[in-house]
């Protein structure tokens, strides 16, 4: 169940004044042109995990709506489509044509516009680079009534504003987005255990051309310093296209949780099968369970109640990745806070037209937390001076707390992108940022 | 005996449940043809079923308030579709209740377009259904149609009203073989209702457009969805005035 009020990691809130829902383009226009709504921000289906995606006292444009295919060319692979899509729906519809996208994040649940405004990242970012790096052209309408097309070649400083731009350049109509020819929905999959953090970068480094998706899992029970080294490819045998959908598990009854235990279960099993249950070596899997492991609980985020939990996702530039992440480890261990989910990702050079685009050549983890108040917050602060002294970042889609200096540093185009922003457009967390401290 | 749609004339085809139930039929590779108010809505969901395998998808552009299009709207889609298997009424708007309590001509609009349009379209189409001797003649009621309640009374009237009408129009066309549906969704989210909180029962457009297909594929007389709406209704009905009010329902 979507929440317009909670980020999906439960820790930030703010409940918006409207929320409308536009059924077509049209229905924009009256919102933009009576000026009554306070500030906008389009939301989508709620997968931002901090206040990025909210705006308190403001309105939401629910955008699920805009919902359209408008163009799909069968032999180059060119979509169009509005913003509202989801990621599941292009998976559903074109794969069987032979298609596919061309990045994707750890879940379906995420429509085209916000993909887009997060330029969310996959496990292949090294050879595909981030979700922006595929968009052709995009349609904006901004508040003052004008639709602009942008592209690298028209509206340029728009386009490059709006990739990664969590929604604050206007509000995104439609994208037309390049997808990438697909053989057989199953892949091969390796797994390599390692013992310790020099051994995974250095499986890493062997096998970082030869496989597309990269993915470390962490054992938190072993200080996340153990875990498994996973490696993808898409099928290169032709096989079944067809996608076929998983029954999944509803909990959304299970809304407003007063604790968070069911979900530090959740995590406690998953981490268990990780380690007992799945054997290392080669094999063949589905795209849905080595790409979207937990998209067969869509609601996963509610076992973990009102407490919610932090989802910590930095990444550290390559030269200094394996040295600041034992560094942020060792702090992690002698904080006594738990960490109930942690997986690593390898960033490339392929460039992303984003001017706020989160991914940097390098190694990125995500480590969740359990929420024990300030404690965790004290702890996530002290993660934040490793990752601000090794030029680091964080992302603003998982964030409910970084401090706005942290971020001013850590984004150097931040002043050009100011230039793009859309004046009735904002956020929590663009408001958070924009108090200095 | 169930039948696949293999045309279907849409009234209201930009709302969100119609929306996802045409993406059903063009799934199942059915002829369309589309009515709504906005041009470019309607031509956006137009290439949209176009791309998931609709064989056809004609529109037309009308405000379905002004009844003196409909004939020429009914005549346009049987040229197009020849003899449409489906014709599904699917306009509609929720209104504010608050504001229509004290101003009878807002009051007014919301009558004429969630009941009068429809019966003026369904005065014409049932003459040419019951000629035809064949197809599903289908309209989206409410939950709402089923008790009057304070909060949303004059919806409720408008829906009660088309829900009768259905429901003798169903006898007078069986003896035709022509079936007659009468649509009751639940509270569904949609843009129609986005302002309002949701709970446990609320249903989305996907589960209903799903229900709404099977439905429409074989079976006449009044359609609850998601089903659960069926007892929940027979037991509100049950209830008197008084509890009604005690409960604030």
């Amino acid at each position: 169940m979507r929440r317009l009020t909670h980020g999906w990691a439960g820790i930030s809130s703010g409940s918006p004044h409207h929320v409308l829902a536009p059924a077509s383009v049209g229905d924009l226009k009256p919102i933009f042109a009576t000026g009554k709504h306070g500030s906008l921000l389009a939301c989508g289906l709620g997968r931002s995990y901090g206040d990025s995606a909210l705006n308190g006292n403001g309105t939401l444009i629910d955008c699920r709506f805009l919902n359209k295919f408008l163009s799909f060319d069968r032999d180059s692979g060119v979509l169009e489509c509005e913003a509202g899509v989801s990621l599941l729906e292009i998976n559903r519809l074109l794969t069987a044509a032979g298609w596919m996208l061309p990045v994707t994040p750890g879940t379906q649940f995420v429509t085209i516009g916000g993909a887009i405004a997060n330029d969310v990242h996959g496990k292949n970012h090294p050879q595909e680079g981030s979700f922006g790096t595929h968009i052709i052209a995009l349609k904006i309408a901004r508040s003052n009534g004008e639709v602009l097309e942008c592209s690298l070649e028209s509206n340029e400083a728009l386009f490059a504003a709006t990739i990664g731009g969590l929604g604050l350049t206007g509000l995104i109509l439609s994208a037309t987005l390049q997808l990438r020819p697909l053989k057989s929905l199953s892949m091969d999959v390796n797994r390599i255990p390692f013992d310790n953090l020099a051994e995974l970068f250095a499986l890493v480094s062997r096998h970082i051309d030869s496989w597309e998706y990269h993915t470390a899992w962490m054992d938190p029970s072993a200080g996340c310093r153990k875990g498994h080294y996973i490696l993808a490819n898409h099928a290169t045998e032709p096989g079944d296209l067809n996608w076929s959908e998983r029954r999944s598990i509803p909990l959304g009854f299970l809304a407003g949780l007063p604790s968070d235990l069911p979900g530090r279960l959740l995590m406690k099993a998953a981490n268990l099968w990780y380690r007992k249950g799945v054997r290392s070596g080669h094999r063949q899997d589905s795209i849905e369970s080595t790409l979207y492991p937990l998209d067969r609980i869509p609601d996963w985020n509610l076992l973990f109640g009102k407490p919610g939990f932090f989802q910590y996702q930095c990444v550290f530039p390559e030269a200094a990745a394996q040295a600041a992440f034992d560094e942020l480890l060792k702090i992690i261990d002698g904080s006594g806070q738990a960490v109930t989910l942690a997986v690593g990702k390898w960033f490339g050079t392929r460039s992303t037209p984003g001017l706020l685009s989160f991914p940097l050549p390098g190694f990125s983890v995500a480590l969740d937390f359990v929420n024990n108040g300030s404690e965790t917050r004290r702890l996530l602060d002290s993660l934040d001076s490793i990752v601000g002294d090794c030029n680091g970042r964080l992302y603003p889609a998982k964030d409910s707390r970084m401090p706005s200096a942290l971020f001013a540093d850590a984004y150097p185009e931040l002043e050009k992108f100011g230039q793009q922003l859309d004046p009735l457009f904002s956020s929590d967390f663009w408001r958070r940022m924009e108090q200095r401290t | 005996m169930r039948s696949p749609i293999q045309s279907a004339m849409v009234f209201g085809a930009s709302s969100a449940i119609a929306t996802e139930f045409c993406r059903i039929l063009a799934k199942h590779g059915a002829r369309l043809h589309l009515v709504g108010r906005e041009e470019d809505a309607l031509q956006n969901l137009a290439r949209d079923l176009e791309l998931r395998g609709a064989k056809s998808v004609a529109i037309s552009i009308a405000d379905l308030s002004e009844t003196g299009s409909h004939e020429q709207l009914v005549t346009e889609c049987w040229e197009s579709l020849g003899k449409p298997g489906l014709v599904l009424l699917a306009h509609g708007s929720l209104g504010a209740q608050i504001a229509c309590e004290t101003d009878w001509e807002q009051q007014r609009v919301q009558i004429q377009t969630n009941l009068l349009s429809h019966l003026s379209l369904l005065t014409i189409l049932a003459n040419k259904f019951e000629h035809q001797r064949s197809g599903c003649l289908a309209a989206i009621s409410s939950v709402a149609a089923d008790r009057g309640r304070a909060s949303n009374y004059i919806y409720g009237a408008a829906k009660a009203g088309l829900s009768s009408y259905l429901e003798g129009l169903r006898s007078r066309l069986a003896p035709a073989g022509v079936r007659v549906v009468d649509l009751r969704p639940g509270p569904v989210d949609t843009p129609m209702t986005a302002g309002l909180p949701k709970g446990p029962l609320w249903s989305n457009t996907e589960r209903v457009a799903r229900a709404m297909y099977r439905a429409l594929t074989h079976r006449n007389g009044t359609v609850y969805l998601p089903f659960y709406w069926r007892p929940i209704m027979w037991l509100v009905r049950l209830m008197p005035d008084v509890l009604i009010r005690k409960l604030g329902i």
